[in-house]
């Protein structure tokens, strides 16, 4: 291939600079400094894009390869569906680069929503999740825009049962907001209101993970972030439970 | 916020002298020449406006500006729906008639054949490598995704131009041979 490469070098489309452009680009140089850089607003830090809600401390928080400009979610849907092994096979090694010091946690969950997949890694204690929203077309095995993120508590995880729920890390990764939490054996499903957006998650065995493209949380008079969602509960016996509040840390 | 200007001036500074021309390249090889160089300026504005969050590594700061170099341009086609790569262009290359470079010229125009052919993804994986000069982990950084996955891209990208120059010798020999020519070892 070396010699391929050698050609296309010669092939450049690319000019070296002149001097007109040289001069034009001190011009340039000068315009640029004097519009005054925005002002040092506060960044939406990766550490800072986890917000734990519960009362648990965040052991760790980060993103990965957060692209530049904003990818559109217009394929998502409310409600997942389900990967399958091979699509598994071939995002996971990718969730697990980002996610590489969770060496211990393993697979929990893992759905589709449109050209978007989300992978929920976990470990039971300490109580840690870690999130993985990827872009994979469905029947390619192209994965990129790699967004990752935990957190967690230092103790192990709450235990739920019956018709309860906990509210678990809430992350909030360019454009889309996360959260995943436990269920107790008698609820089947997790639908989160945001807005104008409402959400159905993934349950399995005794876990729950959703993701929407839109906030979680709303900033109130004072700029402070205020949490905007909501959670149905639908139980084993087919009741639905609205406005369904999570169960306290004890 | 001041006293900080001049620190953060003389690093942008630094940053243009050391970088402008690269930046540069980088657009004309994805845009007509006459708009390349307001391509840079809107990657430099922007990237004065980010500059406390950029790299301090020379390459990793190239790569960074060729980052936001290509959202500039894929910002601007967005009205035409959902852009995720771009295109590459070579220069022309010019048939000439008789004479020693023959062999070389027809060599040139099957390659710049073959990489016409070329997807816009696969033109802009190989161009990263090829003429932008970055590493795989700089390079996946301009594309946003993981190092794992360009090299992927990389491997396929160079498949696909191989395969638009016609059939290898070496991979016919492995054919006859029995063998699946796709198999690739690790370069």
């Amino acid at each position: 291939m070396n010699s391929i490469d050698e050609t296309l070098r010669t092939m450049d489309a690319a000019e070296p600079v002149t001097g007109e452009q040289h001069l034009r680009a001190a011009d340039t140089l000068e315009r640029i400094l004097a519009a005054e850089p925005e002002p040092d607003r506060p960044r939406r830090s990766r550490a800072r894009l986890i917000l734990v809600t519960a009362a648990v401390a965040v052991l760790a928080g980060g993103l990965t390869q957060l692209p530049d400009g904003d990818r559109a979610y217009a394929s998502w849907t409310p409600a997942p569906t389900a990967l399958t092994d091979a699509e598994i096979t071939v995002i996971g090694p990718e969730c697990q680069e980002a996610l590489r010091d969770m060496d211990e946690a393993r697979l929990v969950l893992a759905e589709r929503r449109g050209d978007f997949a989300m992978l929920l890694y976990r470990t039971e204690n300490p109580d840690m999740s870690g999130s993985c929203l990827v872009r994979n077309v469905p029947g390619s095995d192209d994965v990129d825009d790699v967004i990752a993120g935990k957190a967690g508590g230092s103790g192990p995880a709450q235990v739920v049962s019956g018709s309860d729920f906990t509210q678990g890390a809430i992350a909030d990764f360019r454009g889309a907001s996360i959260t995943d939490g436990a269920v107790g054996s008698d609820v089947t499903g997790v639908t989160v209101h945001a807005g104008k957006l409402t959400a159905q998650a993934t349950v399995r065995d005794g876990r729950y993970v959703v993701w929407w493209p839109g906030p979680a949380f709303i900033s109130d008079d004072e700029g402070d972030p205020t949490l905007m969602i909501t959670y149905d509960l639908t139980l084993r016996n087919g009741t639905i439970v609205a406005d369904a509040q999570p169960a306290r840390p004890r | 916020m001041r006293t900080l200007k001049p620190d953060r001036e003389s690093r942008f500074r630094a940053l243009y002298a050391d970088t402008y021309a690269d930046v540069l390249r980088f657009a004309q090889r994805r845009v007509h020449p006459s708009h390349a160089e307001d391509v840079v300026a809107d990657t430099f504005l922007a990237a004065w406006r980010r500059m406390d969050v950029a790299p301090r590594r020379h390459g990793d700061a190239r790569a960074w500006l060729f980052g936001i170099a290509r959202n500039c341009l894929l910002n601007t086609r967005r009205g035409l729906g959902r852009q995720d790569a771009l295109a590459v262009r070579l220069a022309e290359v010019r048939p000439v008639a008789g004479g020693a470079e023959d062999a070389a010229i027809t060599w040139r125009l099957d390659l710049a054949t073959a990489w016409r052919g070329l997807s816009a993804a696969e033109q802009e994986t190989l161009a990263l490598t090829v003429f932008d000069g970055l590493d795989s982990k700089q390079a996946a950084r301009v594309l946003g995704i993981t190092a794992t996955s360009y090299r992927l891209r990389l491997l396929r990208a160079r498949r696909a131009l191989r395969r638009g120059l016609g059939p290898d010798p070496a991979e016919e020999s492995l054919t006859i041979l029995g063998l699946d020519p796709r198999m690739e070892t690790r370069p």
